[in-house]
């Protein structure tokens, strides 16, 4: 009887499930966010960049003038502005959400491995629900609601990631700022989906802080 | 027994906090470009076309001891109780020169300690025949200084209580506030709730 053999291979047969720091993960997505700004703003003045150079070698009609003084364009160059920082904004919520939905898949790849295949979506959906939830952020999902015709509605009255989140310039200052960290949740939702098999759409809406709910639209022939 | 005023200093000698219970004088609104912008909405300087900031919800209801003449008689056997840092004209500085002069006389009383005694030992409080301020300084620089009336002790460890929960909870591990920024203070919503929660909480907090 040798005992050594016997738990290595227990071990090999049931590894023990790993975990991450609730802290550092924090710290992690606060930095990621600030790197990921910075990246995407350098992405953005590149590509603009080379559609200048574009532009001046002929290739590509000029673009639109950015600012005018009429009076009557004012209205044209507020909105350029708007429509610049909305662009960047895009542009960091899009590589949150790419990121979420790589983390999403690999991590249920982990989590279904000792489950049978799904029956249908709405099972995925209560997986995600219950499972996924408690794995991620400790609780479960507050309250779902669905059509019957492929859209769930998932909503959490205290969600994790947007908890702690509050600014000095007031509730609403810190909700406009709150709707960027709710991407990369919600990339991993998608993910999470995508791996099990249901392709679609993840939109994170947040009310009031620091309620957050999530609009799952998935194709309907499942 | 009661507690007047919390200053949070970081380690770029800014006070990047402030909030304050029982004051006998209003502080007077720093002037342009004299504090951080977040520190608290009480002190601010004023935006130029004269609105004030949105007060608070937890801005102290000062007019329960506040006097036109800072001197307060109270019922009972109390003796009146004074601004510890008002001008000796009586006429009060603005927010910013006060701030500094806090942190003056912590940052003078440190080195002194540390040349007397060398480098482990600490200055934590002290006390004068009014009120007493007990200083909390942590590893990366932050200095949490805290004034209360002179009877009270061992405010270090309600302190060091602050730091441990809503500083870090809502300073450290909140994404919307720049900690270590040399122009920005930390103040928001939730720092400023849970702190007075706990202040308010406390048995020498009348």
């Amino acid at each position: 009887m040798q005992p050594a053999p016997a738990s290595a291979l227990s071990t090999l047969a049931d590894p023990p499930t790993r975990m991450v720091d609730g802290a550092v993960m924090d710290y992690f997505l606060i930095e990621a966010v600030n790197a990921l700004r910075v990246s995407s703003a350098v992405a953005a003045a590149r590509a603009k960049k080379i559609e200048c150079d574009m532009a001046e070698a002929g290739l590509l009609p000029p673009p639109p003038p950015a600012k005018q003084q009429n009076t009557r364009d004012s209205i044209s160059s507020t909105t350029g502005k708007i429509m610049g920082s909305v662009d960047e904004e895009e542009g960091i919520r899009s590589r949150l959400e790419a990121i979420g939905m790589h983390v999403g898949g690999n991590f249920v790849e982990r989590l279904c491995c000792d489950r049978s295949l799904f029956s249908d979506s709405l099972d995925a959906i209560k997986f995600v629900c219950k499972e996924l939830w408690v794995s991620c952020w400790d609780k479960q999902v507050d309250n779902l609601r669905t059509n019957h015709r492929g859209v769930y509605v998932l909503q959490d009255n205290a969600f994790k990631p947007i908890a702690r989140i509050s600014s000095w310039e007031g509730r609403q200052e810190a909700l406009k700022r709150a709707k960027l960290y709710v991407a990369l949740p919600a990339g991993i939702i998608r993910g999470a989906l995508s791996r099990i098999g249901f392709h679609g759409t993840v939109v994170p809406e947040i009310t009031t802080l620091p309620q957050c709910t999530f609009q799952i639209k998935l194709p309907k022939n499942t | 027994m009661t507690i007047y005023s919390l200053y949070i200093y970081d380690r770029h000698c800014a006070c990047v906090y402030y909030q304050d219970w029982h004051r006998t004088k209003q502080p007077k609104r720093a002037g342009e470009g004299g504090i951080l912008n977040a520190v608290s909405q009480a002190v601010s300087p004023l935006t130029p076309d004269g609105v004030a900031p949105t007060p608070s919800a937890f801005t102290s209801p000062r007019n329960t001891l506040s006097s036109t003449t800072g001197l307060v008689v109270a019922v009972g056997e109390d003796p009146p109780v004074q601004d510890p840092v008002e001008h000796a004209r009586s006429s009060t500085l603005p927010f910013d020169e006060e701030a500094k002069l806090v942190y003056g006389v912590i940052l003078s009383l440190r080195n002194m300690v540390k040349k007397l005694s060398g480098r482990d030992e600490q200055f934590t409080c002290y006390r004068t025949s009014t009120y007493r301020l007990h200083l909390y300084e942590t590893v990366s620089g932050y200095k949490f200084v805290m004034l209360s009336d002179a009877a009270t002790e061992g405010l270090r460890f309600v302190l060091r209580q602050i730091y441990n929960g809503p500083f870090l909870d809502f300073v450290v591990r909140n994404p919307l506030v720049l900690m270590d920024s040399q122009v920005q203070g930390i103040d928001n919503d939730y720092f400023r709730a849970s702190i007075d929660r706990l202040v308010r909480g406390l048995s020498v907090f009348n």
